[in-house]
This record gives C-alpha cells, structure tokens and sequence, in this order.
C-alpha cells in the first residue's frame, strides 16, 4: 500500500494509533488486573492495594481453585452446553436458511415465515411466561433448557445473516448444478455450505460466545447450584450481597466470603475456553460479517 | 429419506425432554387436591412428635457457594441437620430450590410470580406482604398456638408482641417470624485509637469535637508516610446506604448513622410528631439540618471524596486510610481483621459517640424480626414447618458447626435473646477479672456461642485484662475466636457501656400504597440527599424534596402508617 508522507497525514496516523492503543487497553487492562489479582495475597486484594502487578505473589488461589469440585462441574455444564447448543445452531441454521434464501415466486410460505421469525426476535412473552413454559415441558434442571431457549432466541440472527450470504452466491452456480440434475438436498450439503464457510463459522462463533457466557438462564431454570452452568455460578460469588438484610450466620461468616483472589483465578479460568476458541475462527469472523452485509 | 432423519432427531429431542420431567420436578407435582384443612384435631397437637408415616416437604433453602463447612461426603440435602430432622420427626426435605444468598430473594421472586411456590419457604417482610395479598400462604394461626414449642413462644414475647404483630394480617398469623439479637442494629463509632493517642486528641464527645478529629486525621498525616492520603469518616460504599431506614434497620456499614442520631435527626424512620401523629424522619428540619452540617464535612474533605462511588469502603479500612467510620458491633468479622493483618497496630476501637446536645447517646434501634416462615396454601401439613423450627431451638447448642455451617438446617430462623451480645460481654469481662469461672456459665443453652467464648478467651486476651487496645490480645493464637471475642469485648462494650436513649421506629414493615410507591419515594430521598451532601445541591433544595415526597405518595402513605400505628 502507497503512503503519503506528508505532515498532517503522520500526524492523523499518530493520534489514530493512540486512539486504537487506547481502547485496545482498555480492553485488555481488565483481564491483566483480574490475572494479577489472582496472584495476590487475600489481604492485599481485600486492601485494594492490587493494580498492575501482583502483590505477595502466589499460587494459593489455583491451589484452592483445583478443590472447589463445584467449579469443575459447573464447567463440564458450560461445555455440555456450548456443544450442544453450537452444534444444533450449525445444523438449524444451513437448513433453515437455505429455502429462506428463495424468493416467493419458488417457496410460497416464505413472506410469512420470515415475518414469524422476525416477529419473535422483536417480541417475547417475558421471563415469567418463559419460566412457566419450560417448567411445564419438564426441561427444569436439563441443560437442554439452556440450550433450547438461548439457542430459539440467538438463532434467527445468525439465520438472518446466513440467508443474505446465501443470495450473494452467483445464482448461476445453482442454475448450473439443477441442469446437471442435482435435488435441493445436494445443491445445499455440497455447494452452498462448502461455499459458506466463513458465515457459518461466524454464526457458530456467535453461538459458541453465547452460550458459554449467558448467566441469567442457569439462575432461572435450575433449581439447585450442582445444575448451574459456569457462568451462573461464577454470577453467584462476585455479586454482593448487601449487608441490611444479611443474617447472623453470614455476617460471621463475612471474611470468608470476601475471597476476591479466589474468585479472580475463577473468572480468569472461565475466560480461557473464549479465549482460545476465538483465534481459530476469528479468520473467519471479519470476513463472514462483511460478506454477510452486503446485499444485491 | 433425510426427512425420516430429521424427523426421528426431533422425536428424539422431545423424548430426552420428557424423561427429564420426572427427575426435576417431583417436589411441587404431588398431589395437591387436598385443601389446608388438616387433621390437627383427630393428632394430638405435640410440638416434638414424629410423625406416624414419613411425610416429605419441599422447602426453598439458601446454600452459600462459598460455605466449604460440610465434610464427609455430606451434600446441601444430605447432612447433620437433615438426617436430625428425618429422625427425629419423620420428615424428609427435598429442595424445591436453592439459591446463594445474593440470588435467593430473586428466586423467590419468581417462585411468587408464577405461582410455583415451594411447601414452605424463609422470605423477607417485602414478600410476605405480596403473598398475603395474593393469598398464596396458609393461615397459621392455629398452628402457631397448638405446636409452636414454649421455648419458641418465650423468644417471640419477648420481643414484646413486634414479632407477631409484624406476621398477623387481618387477624390472622400467616407466617412464623425470627426473633434475633439487637446489637446489628445500633452504629457504633469506630476510630484508629492509635491515631487519636499519636495526635494526642480524645475521642470525640460532640459533633464539634468529630469534626476536629476527622480535620486532625485528614490533615495530620497520622499514619506517618509523609503523604496526603488519610480519610477522616468513610462514607458508604455502592452496597450500603447513608442511613439504616425502618425497612431496612441493621447492618448499615460506613453510614453516617451515628452523626444523624446525634443531632436528633432520624431520617429514614417514622417518629410520632409533635401532635402525637406519625411523621416520616427524613421529610422533619433536624434532617436538613444534619445534611447541612455533613455538607460542610463533606466540602471541608473530612468525608472520604469518594464516597457513593467505592465499590467497597472496607478497602481503605483494611489499608490504613481510613480513621474512622460507622459500623455495627461485628465489624471485626467484616475488615477490621484483615486491618490487622495487614498492620497489627492499627488499633480500632469502638464507641458510643457522638452524644448529642444534652450529652445522651441516642443511636436508632432496629426491628428483631427480620425474616418469616411461609407455608403454601394447600400443602397438607403446614404443622411439619412449625415442627422443624421447634426441633432447631430444641437441639441447636448439639450440631457440630465444624461438619456443616448451621445455615444448612432446613427452614433455618435465628431464635436467639435480643441480648445475646451484651450478656457475651459482660460474661467475659467477669471471667476475664476472675469473678466468675468459665463453668458459670455452662448452663445457659439459650446462648449459643458463649461456652465456647468464655472457655477460649484466655487463650487470646493477653494482660492488663481490662485493656481491650490491639497490643493486648494475640489474634494469631485463634483468629476465629479472636474475631467473636473482639467483637464483643471492643464491638459490643458502647452498648454495654453507655446509657442508650434509643429511637424505635413506629413500624418496621410496608403499607399498601408503599408496594407501589416505596421505590420511587426512596430513590428520590437517597438521589437528593447525596447530592446535599456532595454540594451538587443547594441545601434548600430539601425544602422541595419534602414537597415532592408528599405529593408523590408521601402523604397518603403517612396516612396508612397513623392507621396502623393507631389501631
């Protein structure tokens, strides 16, 4: 690429670099602070005598972490659940957005459909409604209430971005393949999906985010804390509890609670499956939405 | 051919759906066609009898995530207090559900909401006026007079009827209330003393001699490092409040509790007025002028600058800045012992101050009852809820808190003396000056705590007895009984000590038009008085405050709160 290297060009490169560099650390100085809080000793945390580097570094933390057996189920739950839930929504989305991608002159339904999904992605009955309902299909308790209702009310935005990927596809390529005698079942599995892979990618990515941070579900539709996903338990230990309406047992109970190294080391654990997920499919990610957004 | 695919993947999801309803909802599904009449008449109405056939009750229990106290393989549903209850009463409990303790109000909530109440359940005054209202809860009326235990009857009057009086709507008692120890709810000041000693200031008697020490601590530099860092009084932090207020009455860390009550302002609280009527403390001119002489605090910088800011004020505590805050008789078990920990010379101490004008200590006092026992409408043995409470008071002082903490007894409520902490106090001082010997005071089951207090007592309270400054105690022989000892022998003492005038609130619960109101009014009170204080205000601006709050709701609320006061 050709730079110009003229004055008032360095210096809009200057203050746009401090600008990136700026909101590049105030994404990143979060998760330093919790890493270095991890390490820290329980007083120095308590004192709020931490900020960029551990003080009275250790390990106690991860010591304690490795016995917490609820941490670990906790987080086979959240595994569980982004399995399932990613992979439904890989498989949902392809063949839902496929017939979609018709106009109404081939699929005769479709106006009515879309509208129908569209409509549930504006309006829902709310959470006690929601409660009920899962409650009355037996799903309390079952990670299948997690992956069902998140997975319902992400997915017609990932389908939404898949139909206009599929339109941007040269019509002629499935002109081509019906002339060779290909039924629509081929024309999706071997043409359209191999061909988008990047969108597909990006909506499983945002399956995948979704279903390993969303909280609030695991609270409403389990019952007990041995069913909660990993977010929802981590929820339960940072969220404070105010202290008028504590009892006697907890307030004596208070200096162990306020344990904020430990739940630092919990937190950042938590992040590491994102983390490493994330450079994997980020190729993929730019270029899926961008791809997506256009339409002829 | 895919299509049968497909087909069969759906029938497949619908079937693991399926199977999963008998394992997760057994509890509430059973058989509800029986009505609340029971068969308490053809029983003899025994507090601590078994029943005959083992009956099951599905509770809504708290399980602190943190509460690593169970041992053995025990589990929340599968411990020392649940074994002792399905013996001892032929009781089985299951959990309809269980929350930590920064969840559980919500999950209440919800369970309110969808009408999917568990057999019984411990709610706050807010819910159980909602279930009342709903009619949601069995009367337990008669349950309470046939099965509640003396033990039980004797805690509750002793709170001089405030405890039934808070669970009887209509005439009726709709649920079982707490009756718990008085001492979260008075505000203790808490100084540095060794602050005071190295400045060679007193503590403070007046509110003019507060000032002075929180000038002294801020300019002074009284931790000695040559900066500028120290806090004269902490403010309240994003959990806690400026005041404690009738709904919410104990427990108030890094308030300004103690600087209201002695300037006779009780904002938050309902006072009979002048003509003998309720009138609510934040709308009278004492208030305004208390915030008047916190706003002059607050713009001299004798509060900490960021207060209402600081997601937790303990952290200057536990770290040095800090000389001085507000805080209930427990702070040790809160930061003072990370305080320390951290510095064994930060010497905190506690006392009954400011005084007001007359020279009288005049703190707010809270409500003993807190939390209720609620019992579905319908569920066929209401009594059983009863039972389990009667077994906790019974045989509390035999559980082992060491194999599981006692918050894992089902439908736990704290029944304990509302003196439970001044008589601690004032037991260990006379073990401590060899009046009296620990075996003095074994028998006294009612105490829970204190047979271990005062048996432990000499293994952290060093010589002279009779000085409670940090360089006389050694923490470190056993931070745990250290922290309750401290607690009572510095944290309780003002209480001990002082002649208290307290100030009760006339009510401690919510009226009607509070359920629609109450958020609101509040919200505009702590929104207006914060802003008073931090100077973003003007002062008069209380003057339209008191307007808008009576014209808002205020007024008709007032109304409400003389009727009950009257009847």
């Amino acid at each position: 690429m050709l730079r110009s290297k003229s004055l008032s060009s360095k210096i809009a490169d200057a203050v746009l670099i401090s600008i990136l560099v700026a909101i590049a650390l105030t994404c990143v100085l979060p998760l330093w602070y919790t890493l270095s809080l991890s390490f820290s000793s329980k007083t120095a945390a308590a004192a709020g005598a931490v900020a960029l580097w551990p003080v009275e570094f250790n390990f106690n933390s991860y010591q304690q972490l490795l016995q917490d057996s609820q941490f670990f189920k906790s987080f086979w739950i959240s595994i569980q659940r982004v399995v399932l839930g990613a992979g439904l929504n890989f498989i949902i989305v392809p063949l839902m957005a496929y017939p979609l991608s018709k106009t109404v002159k081939d699929f005769k339904g479709r106006n009515v459909l879309m509208w129908t999904l569209i409509f549930t992605m504006l309006f829902n009955g709310g959470l006690i409604p929601l409660y009920l309902t899962v409650k009355a299909y037996g799903l309390m308790n079952s990670v299948w209430a997690l992956v069902l209702v998140g997975g319902a009310q992400t997915i017609v935005f990932n389908i939404i971005l898949t139909i206009n990927f599929f339109r941007n596809l040269p019509s002629s390529l499935e002109e081509a393949a019906l002339v060779d005698g290909a039924g629509p079942w081929y024309i999706l599995t071997k043409l359209f999906i191999p061909l988008s892979i990047p969108v597909l990618a990006t909506v499983s990515l945002f399956s995948i985010v979704y279903h390993w941070n969303e909280f609030l579900y695991g609270l409403i539709f389990m019952t007990r804390e041995e069913f909660y996903p990993l977010q929802t338990y981590i929820q339960q230990l940072v969220v404070s509890v105010d202290p008028s309406t504590m009892t006697e047992d907890q307030y004596k109970r208070m200096s162990e609670l306020s344990n904020r190294t430990l739940d630092a080391a919990k937190i950042f654990i938590a992040m590491i499956p994102v983390l490493v997920v994330y450079p994997f499919l980020q190729k993929y990610f730019i270029h899926g939405i961008t791809l997506g957004s256009v339409k002829e | 051919m895919l299509r049968k695919y497909l087909f069969l993947l759906l029938f497949a999801l619908v079937l693991v759906a399926c199977s999963d309803d008998n394992a997760g909802s057994e509890p509430n599904d059973g058989d509800e066609t029986e009505n609340g009449d029971t068969e308490t008449s053809s029983e003899t109405a025994d507090p601590f009898s078994a029943y005959e056939e083992k009956i099951t009750i599905a509770i809504g229990q708290e399980v602190d995530p943190s509460d690593t106290s169970l041992q053995d393989g025990d589990t929340p549903l599968d411990n020392q207090y649940t074994r002792h209850v399905n013996e001892n009463l032929n009781i089985e409990v299951e959990h309809a559900f269980t929350a930590s303790p920064s969840n559980y109000d919500q999950k209440v909530s919800l369970a309110i909401a969808s009408n999917d109440l568990p057999d019984a359940m411990v709610v706050g005054p807010v819910e159980l006026r909602q279930l009342v209202e709903a009619d949601q809860i069995a009367d337990m009326t008669d349950i309470y007079e046939n099965y509640a235990s003396p033990a039980i009857k004797e805690i509750i009057d002793s709170s001089e009827g405030v405890a039934l009086e808070n669970v009887t709507f209509d005439g009726k008692i709709m649920a079982i209330p707490n009756s718990q120890a008085s001492a979260d709810g008075v505000h203790n000041l808490w100084i540095r003393k060794d602050w005071l000693d190295k400045l060679g200031l007193e503590p403070p008697e007046t509110i003019e001699d507060f000032k002075e020490v929180a000038k002294a601590f801020v300019e002074q530099d009284p931790d000695g490092n040559g900066q500028d860092d120290t806090i004269g009084l902490a403010g309240p932090d994003t959990t806690n409040k400026l005041y404690a207020n009738f709904l919410e009455s104990t427990n108030n860390l890094y308030g300004f509790d103690g600087i209201f009550s002695a300037l006779n302002a009780y904002p938050g609280y309902w006072l009979e007025g002048d003509d003998g009527q309720p009138v609510y403390g934040s709308t009278l001119p004492e208030t305004k002028e208390a915030l008047s002489v916190l706003r002059d605090m607050y713009s001299e910088g004798l509060i900490d600058p960021e207060m209402g800011v600081r997601e937790d004020s303990g952290e200057s505590v536990i770290s040095g800045n800090t000389g001085m805050f507000f805080g209930p008789f427990w702070m040790p078990y809160g930061p003072i012992t990370d305080a320390v920990t951290n510095n064994p010379e930060a010497n905190w101490q506690s006392y009954g101050l400011p005084l007001n004008a007359n020279g009288e200590y005049t703190p707010h006092l809270s409500t003993t009852t807190t939390q209720f026992v609620v019992v579905r409408k319908g569920y066929e043995h209401p009594e059983a809820a009863m039972k389990i409470l009667n077994n906790l008071l019974a045989n509390e002082s035999e559980f082992d808190p060491s194999i599981g903490g006692p918050g894992y007894y089902p439908l736990r409520l704290v029944y304990a003396p509302a003196d439970e902490m001044e008589v601690t106090t004032v037991a260990l001082r006379e073990v401590l000056a060899g009046t009296k010997e620990p075996e003095d005071f074994y028998d006294m089951p009612a105490y829970k705590l204190l047979k271990s207090d005062v048996d432990s007592i000499h293994e952290i309270k060093l010589e002279p007895y009779d000085n409670t400054d940090i360089e006389h105690w050694d923490p470190e022989a056993n931070l745990g009984q250290w922290t309750r000892a401290y607690s009572a022998l510095v944290g309780t003492a003002p209480l001990v000590d002082n002649e208290i005038n307290g100030v009760m609130s006339l009510i401690y619960s919510q009226t009607e038009t509070m359920e629609d109101r109450w958020v609101n009014l509040k919200k505009l009170e702590d929104e207006t008085f914060l802003k008073i204080i931090m100077g973003t205000e003007p002062l008069d601006s209380f003057d339209q405050f008191v307007e808008n709050w009576n014209s808002q709701g205020g007024d008709q609320i007032t109304e409400e709160v003389a009727e009950v006061v009257n009847k």
